[in-house]
């Protein structure tokens, strides 16, 4: 495989032009008109795309695909589950926040319950959140720069993001960032709607491949469509439940072995080193890393096993209640003018983010039957990207690999610079005391410190590890936000302990997940995804410490909750520009006069 | 009197305890800071009995108490009860009426007089020397004097950035006006807008609810600004305002950026010939918005630019320092305006705020 | 110059790319601050008056944001109930995923296709709904 050129290009072409549009929005000469134009048309619709165009990552664009190939119905949890953060999002946080003017998650801490201390804590969590969510989409692109230049070490794709987004910060090109980052929307939604509609077309019109491949539906593991020669990069362990002839050259079991082997379900699984190479002949059956379900049945159908419904429910309570503490989410809302518009945001973003993950369903069932190889490898986070040049004949592939290349760029980035920016505002303010103020600095750190990370941490599904830090700020921020919105007796102490026990959990379940990774995987599916104990738990010390200590409720909280709860008509926070300037419609016939001149 | 409890009389022993000369210095300095920390808010504030408490670590005695005019003291801690507890209430209520001391050791009392009136009553209960106590009695007036003078510096503070607001230049409205009353009979369609305009723009200056506006609010007050200013000036004012719409909702105190810009026209347009330029650009910047008003006129001396924001630059410049005083005001002092100027190079003006900022909110 | 002009870097430097603006000498302006920045300036942060509601009706507004929660925790709980029944329906009732709707598994459609009109007739319902409890609430306030 050479390197695909397009791609390149693609991904070349989405740099520049997010650069050149940041630029262009926030640099160029305009006439006072824009304004005006800019005042008027600043409405939910356009911030909607903004808020699903920072939040569709690595984890939608290309893990969902990968997730879906892999572990086919439980999957489907995630582009769901990312989806419904937005509902509880708008059920329960998104108006009230907006109107208590906080424009961070330690604003809001401070803003409710006026605790600097609660303050400090709340940003040390969300640079920690916010780097943990940076981590996976840098590796994401390592592997998708390893998947277009074949032989380009890992890193190179981390590097390349940083880069971009640091220019981008440090150009200016980060200052009026509605606009890039709605455009980076209707781009993903382009880059992964146009190859899924082709690749679709193809293949209804090949007849559904019936021939080669197993149907999704049999009782049998996926096949291999052609003569198929793989390397293994990191250590897998395969299972087998169909006798398989392929030629090994590496270290399987333990081994050194050199040739054809035999692999029987009954000797399964099959441990694989890093570095071995397995060839397989079309139609033989596809050996899958082990936990993920092995033949196309077991795939299609939800899983019955216990263990992973638990792992369901808590992968559910995650995802549903970590949308809301992520830190670059809550930051793109205080574009709204005030709560109403708010919630017109979320509702939007709701059916952008529906359209969307409809694609990447579509692109992993599609991938299942015909790139089953990465079953083998466990890299199959990379299938968006392999499937074109399997299934779309000649120049199309490429083309349409470049083009979802060139997507999932958009993907890395917008999040990433979303990320980075909110983490180094919260780094500036409070982090590097004394009012240095070197906003530059911190995004350097913010940048810096999530490149080297990605670099040295193994890569796990993205998916996954995104997961974990929707889990971090479900267990922190969720509590302290949906409490210190709706429940008056919160105090500063109990938003704190319930922060340090839930994110105290949450980590040293990570920790224990990253010794198990190392010594034989034993962990517990509790341990992988820990939400269902550690979200109530901190709910849980949130109220009783609250409660112990109730001289600490704050002086002005019957104020908060007005300003947070009364209607923006009401006038405690509005833009009163109506009743000062005189009538809408007065206003927009003095700005089309304008117009006229 | 039955109240000191097993103590024995002023006699040598008790020499020794004579507070100064035993103790270290430091930790009579930090318990005198403490106690003015905490009467801050007066004897009827909530620091009242830890600052009791600090007295009674100072001058090592067993109770302390202060009373306010209420004549009901706050203890620390509270006096054995019964007829000790009664000797103290009576003989404060005495010295509340004679404003004098009274009692004899170990009781004593003594008034406190702040800015020559009776504030309160100190009352010791123990083995004190009087010199001490009384000592004790005027570090506890001076401390409440210094807290009644902070509370009248915050509203004298609150008094003068109300005084700070900026006000419609009258050179403006003459302008305006004339130019407006020029263009009746000839173009009446246009005078008709801009006397729209005009009124707009008064209405936003006069009519004040709150504190704070939204950037949203100013920036359009300053586009109806130059409007009217276009109309004055024709072909001589180009402008261009730029705004990101992520800081439109930032909540700002009134009228901070059309001082600005009209000083931009003022000192940098209207003396030159020519076409000038003006720049108002609003941009996010990490968790601060940025602001900017740029012209491409006479600029001035940078020395003549520190005299202005200092406050020392003649009258007819206060718009800038007034803008730069208010802005501290709310936002701290790092947050002043910064102008970058040379003579001759333009001027450009900067104002630096935070998204969010405890209490500052428009209403 | 003291630490407070030493802001973001690039202030002074003017960016390149700048329109018409942008004399060749534009670099010898020099930037000025306060630097007295001993000057006593207190820092104020007076909390905007509220208006005379707060006062008015503690119970009104305690109601009020009652009845906003009850329509959240309702319209969320719907959306709860669906997704979180699927999992144990799967669970205990297998012969479900045999079950398909024109050639698509049951279960795929119930988890992957189904939720999303949903939510976002969900969203909708509590949108509008939330808007015309605040409306009402206007009114009766104002009146």
């Amino acid at each position: 495989m050479e390197a695909n050129i397009l791609a390149v290009a693609g991904i070349a072409l989405v740099a520049v032009a997010t650069f050149y549009l940041g630029y262009r929005t926030s640099r160029s000469p305009s006439t006072t008109q824009d304004f005006l134009v800019a005042r008027r048309t600043v409405r939910s619709r356009r911030n909607a795309a903004a808020v699903s165009g920072e939040y569709l990552s690595a984890a939608s664009f290309i893990g969902v695909a990968g997730l879906v190939l892999k572990d086919g119905a439980d999957a489907l949890w995630y582009p769901v589950g990312f989806t419904v953060g937005y509902l509880a999002l708008m059920l329960f946080v998104a108006a009230p926040l907006r109107r208590s003017g906080a424009y961070t998650l330690p604003d809001f801490c401070e803003a409710r319950l006026g605790s600097r201390a609660l303050r400090g804590l709340a940003a040390a969590f969300v640079v920690f959140i916010g780097i943990l969510y940076v981590v996976p989409q840098l590796q994401a692109a390592g592997l998708s720069i390893t998947k277009i230049v074949p032989g380009a070490p890992n890193w190179v794709g981390a590097l390349l993001v940083t880069v971009v987004v640091i220019a981008n910060v440090f150009g200016g090109g980060m200052r009026a960032v509605t606009v890039v980052q709605a455009f980076q929307y209707w781009l993903k939604l382009f880059a992964i709607a146009a190859p899924t509609f082709v690749l679709c077309v193809l293949f209804i019109g090949e007849g559904g491949r019936g021939s080669v491949t197993t149907g999704l539906t049999e009782p049998l593991p996926p096949t291999f469509a052609e003569n198929t020669t793989l390397d293994v990069r990191t250590p897998v362990l395969l299972e087998v439940t169909e006798p398989v002839h392929l030629a090994a050259n590496g270290v399987v079991d333990g081994d050194e072995v050199s040739g054809s082997v035999y692999w029987t379900p009954m000797s399964s699984p099959y441990e694989v080193d890093a570095d071995t190479q397995l060839s397989f002949f079309a139609g033989s059956s596809v050996p899958v890393v082990a936990g993920a379900p092995p033949t196309n049945d077991l795939w299609l159908a939800p899983s019955g096993d216990g263990e992973d419904v638990f792992a369901t429910y808590s992968l559910m309570l995650a995802l549903f209640l970590g949308t809301m503490g992520l830190p670059h989410v809550l930051v793109r809302f205080y574009t709204n003018p005030d709560g109403r518009a708010a919630r017109r945001t979320t509702l939007h973003v709701l059916l952008l983010l529906g359209v969307f993950y409809l694609f990447p369903i579509l692109l992993g069932a599609l991938s299942r039957l015909y790139v089953p190889e990465l079953l083998v490898t466990g890299r199959t986070d990379a299938a968006v990207l392999e499937l074109p040049s399997k299934l779309a004949p000649g120049i199309l592939g490429p083309i349409l690999a470049a083009v979802l290349t060139a997507g999932a760029f958009a993907a890395f980035l917008s999040t990433s610079s979303g990320l980075v920016v909110s983490v180094s505002g919260v780094l500036s303010t409070d982090v590097l005391r004394g009012r240095v103020r070197d906003f530059r600095f911190a995004t350097a750190v913010a940048g810096g410190a999530p490149l080297a990370l990605a670099i040295v941490l193994r890569p796990s599904d993205i998916s996954l590890s995104v997961g974990m830090s929707f889990t971090l700020a479900a267990s922190t921020f969720c509590p302290v936000l949906l409490l210190g919105v709706w429940w008056r007796k919160l105090t500063s102490v109990g938003a704190a302990a319930g922060m340090v026990v839930g994110g105290g959990l949450v980590l040293a379940a990570l920790v224990l997940n990253a010794v198990s990774g190392f010594t034989g995987n034993w962990a517990p599916a509790l341990l992988l995804q820990p939400a269902l104990v550690t979200v109530p738990v901190a709910f849980l010390t949130v109220i009783l410490v609250s409660r112990a200590t109730q001289s600490k409720v704050p002086a002005d909280v019957n104020q908060m909750r007005l300003r947070m709860h009364a209607p923006d008509g009401l006038g405690f926070i509005r833009d009163r520009a109506v009743a000062r300037f005189g009538s809408a419609e007065e206003r927009a016939r003095l700005a089309d006069g304008r117009h006229r001149k | 009197m039955a109240v000191s409890a097993g103590r024995a009389p002023d006699t040598a022993p008790a020499r020794s305890r004579r507070p100064w000369a035993r103790t270290d210095p430091v930790a009579v300095l930090a318990a005198a800071r403490h106690i003015a920390d905490e009467l801050r808010d007066g004897l009827a504030g909530s620091g009242a009995r830890a600052a009791a408490r600090g007295v009674r670590r100072l001058l090592d005695v067993d109770c302390v108490g202060l009373a306010d005019l209420s004549g009901r003291p706050v203890w620390a801690p509270a006096p054995p009860p019964g007829e000790g507890a009664e000797a103290a209430n009576a003989l404060v209520e005495q010295v509340l009426h004679s404003e004098s001391k009274g009692g004899r050791p170990p009781l004593l009392a003594l008034p406190l007089h702040v800015h020559h009136e009776l504030a309160g009553v100190l009352v010791v209960f123990g083995n004190a020397r009087r010199s001490a106590v009384r000592e004790a009695a005027a570090w506890v007036v001076e401390a409440l004097e210094r807290g009644r003078l902070e509370a009248s510096a915050e509203q004298a503070a609150q008094a003068e950035l109300r005084a700070l607001r900026a006000e419609i230049s009258p050179h403006f409205v003459y302008n305006a006006l004339t130019v407006i009353s020029a263009l009746v009979s000839s173009e009446p369609d246009r005078s008709r807008e801009l006397m729209i305009d005009f009124a707009d723009y008064i209405r936003y200056s006069l009519a004040r609810h709150g504190e704070y506006t939204t950037v949203a609010d100013e920036f359009h007050a300053i586009e109806t600004y130059l409007a009217l200013q276009r109309a004055v000036l024709g072909e001589r004012l180009a402008v261009q305002v730029r705004v990101a719409p992520e800081v439109l909702a930032v909540a700002v105190p009134y009228l901070v950026l059309q001082p600005l810009v009209e000083n931009a026209i003022r000192h940098g347009i209207e003396p030159r010939t020519g076409t000038g330029h003006v720049t108002v650009r609003g941009e996010a910047e990490g968790n601060d918005c940025v602001i900017s008003v740029e012209d491409d006129g006479l600029g001035m001396d940078p020395a003549l630019a520190e005299e202005i924001l200092a406050g020392r630059g003649g009258s007819d410049s206060v718009g800038l320092a007034n803008v730069d005083r208010r802005l501290r005001h709310v936002y701290g002092p790092w947050y002043g305006l910064v102008v970058e100027t040379g003579p001759g190079e333009g001027t450009r003006v900067v104002v630096r705020i935070p998204r969010f900022q405890p209490g500052v909110m428009p209403g | 110059m003291n630490r407070h002009a030493a802001g973001p870097p690039g202030r002074d430097g003017r960016e390149p790319g700048k329109p018409y603006r942008d004399p060749p000498t534009a670099p010898r302006r020099k930037r000025v601050v306060l630097a007295d920045s001993r000057a006593p300036v207190t820092v104020l942060r007076t909390v905007v008056e509220l208006e005379e509601q707060t006062s008015y009706g503690e119970a009104l507004v305690t109601n009020f944001i009652r009845s906003q929660l009850k329509w959240s925790v309702l319209l969320g709980g719907i959306v709860l109930a669906y997704l979180a029944a699927l999992p144990a329906l799967f669970y205990f009732v297998p012969a479900l995923t045999d079950v398909s709707v024109a050639g698509v598994p049951l279960p795929w459609l119930l988890v992957g296709v189904a939720p999303f009109p949903l939510l976002f007739g969900v969203a909708y319902w509590y949108n509008s709904k939330a808007e015309r409890q605040e409306q009402a609430f206007v009114a009766l306030v104002e009146k």
